[in-house]
């Protein structure tokens, strides 16, 4: 208690510093006056009198300083002396200072930046209870030998695979369905799109997610088909549309065509796995006829270790399990002839690129902050040489050199604090333009899989304590990294040596002083740096002109849902050939080809069509690939293909050019012999040599074992941008309704203009179909590239002040030295050398610095860039033109930086120079 | 001052002081240095100068309180007076002093411990 008293007094004397001097004065003055007077009264003279008052006294300063000491922190003092003259000093040199802090703040600021990216999406826990012991369970499909089907390890289930397994399976204690859908919510005109997820009951529990009101499904809501229509909602749904009621308990709503009762809303925060979903449904509630289709996969599964299993048994036990999985279901081979695969939810968070892509990035800005900090170790060491004198005498008088360390370390990590504060704002303005960079609203580091399981996009990426801290750290780190070899190089100078005026050490000429090696680091990080970018913008380049095989230019694409959601569900599954109602308003098979024709008479039309699946959607449907004219194949070698829903408009509206043949035609309707359209790449696969047109194909789906070849049309790239072309077969939507099209709109001005007088025209046909999802082509292209562009671009950008900073590294080493041998050049000078002779001197020295900086990046760029690998885009790690570019570039700066303080070297006068010695 | 005279024990200033402000009431620093040289009959060679950072930590302990008033000769002073808490500590301090000295005084005679 007394301690803390005293602490407590002593700290708040720190404050009043000012006032506790003057009292002290006031107390000793009056202490020596009475002492004085006493003895002058005993009959000294008043000059004895003082003198014996001082002697008895014992020291005037050492009382006043022991007082301090007793009444303040002695430590906390020094420190704050030590700061308050770093704080003069730094204000003396303001140009310094600048320099400093903005070179710190581009450094911590964009470390800052992206260790938040990296904190998001790599190192948070999930919001789960024990995330660790979740996994994700998935189908795998295998590469199809002497093709190119690449297969899949993380392929969706279908619900009586998923019964079959979790049947057989012993390493998890539960596991899971769920499906993302999309709902359209009324009463509301248009209907509201909300993505939504169908759930098994047990996929809460599992996850340890309980409701915030109300209960999740029960087990039975999982089995009793065609009833228990009841709904979860998410808390933000809850608040936005329902007020927050509490009373929403047993109210139903409607999504889509159908009511369900509200029996709970899950707590802030949650979306589910598969998304940004804001309502749930049980598996079985409606669409009952998928749930005893063996192929028709569309579920993911999710799974809770049992305890005492560990991850790598489970995984060995469903590796075991895949290959029986399909036994029992009689089926496509291709797809029967697969395996299972477990993985982790940290493994399943980020797909393998997308980490590789974070990491990169991560590196790249650890290489910025690196080159940032030995820029400022170099001005701090040109700088202690300036102040040789005065920490010269600050040594004389006295001061020890660990006190001089302390204060030139202080002064460091001011100027590394004033750093990260400037960061701050520069990690805070850079988080908002990485949003802006981003036009797939924030969803780049969101996998195909589970986008739920990462946090999604930048938008909800925010500074918070943990970056803080982080930046706290990085500048504590830089502060002394960039502080102590300075401080330590100052505090040993010499005294005499340095006091002795004009005794000015001549600069070492050797190339492998400390700054010369801070700037041969600092270009060979830089050269790493803007090698790894220039991969990537080039690969990026590539990416953005790979041929799409469409023309994406004023084409608007909406997606639309037609009438058959509207279907009662007492009606239950019908004809083989989609279920699709034929008696109701529009019959639903026509829905879009009259939707077609409706739109393409509008004003500003040049043409309309719809499809399933747009160019660069990523993963279209496909199937296995037979030929009845040829001996029948085992079933595990069929062939794959992609298979395309589009109408004849569709080709005219991407003009996807006709190579042979026909397209659709009318005629080929629901009741006409099955017909096809096959792409350039496979008819050149499948009929190599051969005309494909009049020949028979086979499809691997019901209603389409035997279908002509009509035509031949242009190669699309519907995969993911960096895939290579699949084979693929279109077929008509008039041959097998779909229930969900993409309309593509090819306009003559602005594609979004047209977006009201489409929405009529839906509206017109069928008051109850939705639009959703509306898009120009060039805008889902460019989402399609949006994360090799976000990252080309932040590479590029952190190349980009790498390379400053590099210059300015340079250029100070340069102009330092020519300071330094400001007298040597002038004698030269005055000895007869020339201009450019001192000029070449400079400017060799820059150059050889460079040259080795460069030798070295060459060597780590090679080493480094392997790793971008499979990031890079039909651009080799060793791409030997951009080494080469970047090598240039690199030397072009360092001639720029070398020839300013060069230019500057031969303005000395040799008169000037010499008297002023 | 002779080189002779005994230094100001450790730790016993705090006793003096205290013990002066609690006979003579609030006394300014000077009056205390002067006090103890006389009590001492000059024999104790009292640095003047470590009575105040003595007095500070008296205060920080909250055994004295300070406060500015008129000296006898109508400067402006500092006084110092002793608080409950001092005079608690007083009495603690005193009484392990009187054990503390009978236990030197038995070293110092040895002759006479039976």
């Amino acid at each position: 208690m007394t301690a803390l008293r005293v602490l407590l007094s002593r700290f708040v004397n720190l404050f009043r510093r000012g006032r506790m001097e003057a009292d002290l004065d006031r107390e000793l003055q009056f202490h020596l006056q009475m002492e004085i007077e006493r003895h002058v009264q005993a009959g000294m003279s008043p000059q004895d009198a003082r003198r014996i008052a001082l002697k008895r006294f014992g020291g005037m300063a050492q009382t006043k300083e022991s007082y301090r000491a007793t009444g303040g922190l002695p430590f906390l003092e020094t420190l704050l002396q030590d700061i308050r003259y770093a704080a003069r000093s730094l204000r003396r040199q303001p140009g310094f200072t600048a320099v400093a802090v903005l070179t710190l703040a581009v450094g911590i600021g964009a470390n800052t930046a992206i260790y938040t990216v990296v904190d998001a999406t790599l190192l948070r826990s999930l919001p789960y209870r024990d995330p660790d012991r979740l996994m994700r369970v998935s189908l795998v499909v295998y590469a199809q030998p002497g093709t190119q089907l690449t297969g899949n390890d993380d392929s969706v289930w279908s619900y009586p695979k998923y019964e079959a397994f979790r049947k057989m399976q012993h390493s998890f204690e539960d596991t899971a369905l769920y499906r993302t859908t999309a709902f359209d919510l009324a009463p509301a005109d248009p209907p509201e799109h909300l993505l939504g997820e169908r759930v098994s009951a047990s996929y809460f529990p599992l996850l340890g997610v309980q409701a915030e009101l109300g209960r999740t499904f029960r087990p039975e809501e999982d089995v009793t088909i065609g009833k228990d229509f009841v709904a979860l909602l998410s808390h933000s749904l809850w608040v936005s549309h329902y007020g927050g009621d509490r009373g929403i308990l047993g109210k139903t709503i409607s999504l889509g065509q159908r009511s369900y009762t509200v029996v709970g809303v899950l707590p802030d925060g949650f979306q589910g796995l598969g998304g940004p979903a804001d309502v749930w449904v049980p598996v079985h509630s409606d669409l009952p006829q998928q749930l005893n289709q063996p192929f028709l996969h569309s579920f993911q599964q999710v799974a809770r270790l049992r305890p005492g299993v560990s991850a790598e048994q489970a995984k060995a036990e469903v590796a075991t399990l895949g290959p029986h999985i399909a036994d029992g279901f009689p089926g496509p081979a291709f797809l029967k002839n697969g395996g299972a695969k477990a993985r982790t939810f940290g493994e399943a968070r980020l797909d393998g690129s997308i980490r590789k892509a974070v990491l990169v990035l991560f590196g790249a800005v650890t290489c910025v902050l690196l080159i940032a900090t030995a820029n400022l170790a170099n001005l701090l060491l040109a700088r202690a040489s300036t102040r040789r004198r005065e920490v010269a005498i600050r040594l004389a008088v006295g001061a020890t050199g660990s006190r001089i360390v302390r204060h030139l370390l202080t002064e460091s990590l001011l100027l590394a604090g004033m750093g990260a504060a400037a960061g701050l704002v520069l990690a805070y303005a850079g988080l908002f333009a990485l949003n802006r960079i981003n036009p797939a609203n924030g969803h780049i580091f969101a996998i195909n899989q589970m986008p739920g399981l990462t946090v999604l996009g930048l938008s909800s990426i925010h500074l918070d304590a943990r970056a803080l801290l982080f930046t706290l750290g990085v500048a504590l780190a830089a502060g002394i990294l960039f502080g102590l070899a300075p401080a330590f190089e100052g505090a040993r100078a010499d005294v005499a040596d340095s006091l002795k005026r004009g005794a000015v050490r001549p600069a070492s000429a050797g190339l492998l002083t400390g700054k010369s090696v801070l700037v041969v680091a600092e270009v060979a990080l830089a050269m790493v740096l803007l090698t790894g970018a220039g991969l990537m913008m080039k690969g990026f380049v590539r990416l953005v002109a790979a041929r799409t095989g469409v023309n994406p230019d004023q084409v608007l694409t909406v997606q639309i849902d037609g009438p058959v959601r509207r279907r009662a569900p007492e009606q239950g599954p019908s004809s083989a050939n989609g279920g699709l109602p034929r008696d109701f308003g529009v019959p639903a098979s026509l829905f879009f080809d009259q939707l077609e024709q409706r739109v393409s008479t509008l004003p500003g039309v040049v043409a309309a069509g719809s499809g399933d699946c747009h160019a660069l959607a990523g993963r279209c449907s496909s199937t296995t690939m037979r030929f009845p004219d040829r001996p029948a194949v085992v079933v595990p070698d069929q062939p794959p293909i992609d298979v395309h829903w589009a109408s004849p408009g569709y080709f005219r509206t991407m003009q996807i050019p006709l190579v042979r043949g026909r397209w659709f035609a009318e005629s080929d309707s629901r009741d006409a012999p099955r017909v096809a359209v096959i792409s350039e790449e496979a008819a050149r696969r499948y009929w190599p040599g051969e005309d494909p047109i009049g020949k028979p194909m086979g499809l691997g789906m019901s209603g389409w074992d035997r279908a002509e070849v009509i035509g031949v049309v242009g190669d699309v790239r519907y995969g993911q941008v960096d895939e290579p072309m699949q084979p693929a077969a279109y077929v008509s939507h008039l041959q097998q309704p779909q229930t969900r099209l993409l309309l593509f709109v090819r306009t003559a001005s602005n594609p979004l203009s047209l977006v009201d007088a489409v929405r009529r025209e839906v509206r017109a046909l069928d008051r109850n179909a939705t639009l959703y999802d509306i898009k120009t082509m060039n805008e889902r292209i460019a989402d399609a590239t949006s994360r090799t562009r976000f990252s080309a671009i932040l590479l590029a950008v952190f190349a980009a002040i790498a390379l400053a900073l590099a210059g300015i590294g340079i250029y100070g080493v340069m102009s330092y030295m020519v300071r330094q041998r400001t007298r040597e050049i002038g004698i030269r000078m005055a000895l007869g050398a020339r201009g450019e002779d001192v000029r070449s001197m400079v400017v060799r020295r820059a150059v050889a610095l460079t040259a080795i900086g460069i030798a070295i990046g060459l060597v780590g760029a090679f080493a480094a860039t392997r790793v971008l690998g499979n990031l890079l885009y039909e651009v080799k790690p060793g791409d030997p033109a951009t080494y080469l570019l970047v090598s240039t570039l690199l030397g072009a700066l360092a001639l720029l930086a070398g020839y300013l303080p060069a230019r500057r070297a031969t303005q000395v006068d040799p008169c000037v120079v010499l008297r002023a010695e | 001052m002779s080189k002779d005279k005994p230094d100001v024990l450790h730790g016993s200033l705090a006793l003096m002081v205290l013990r002066i402000l609690e006979t003579m009431g609030p006394l300014h620093g000077w009056g205390i240095a002067r006090r103890i040289e006389q009590m001492s009959d000059n024999v104790l060679a009292l640095n003047q100068g470590t009575l105040y950072p003595a007095l500070l930590r008296l205060e920080q302990m909250g055994w004295i309180s300070t406060k500015w008033g008129e000296s006898e000769n109508n400067r402006k002073a500092k006084f110092y007076s002793i608080t409950r808490a001092g005079r608690k500590q007083l009495l603690n301090e005193a009484a392990n002093w009187e054990r503390m000295s009978a236990i030197l005084a038995r070293f110092v005679k040895p002759g006479e411990v039976s």
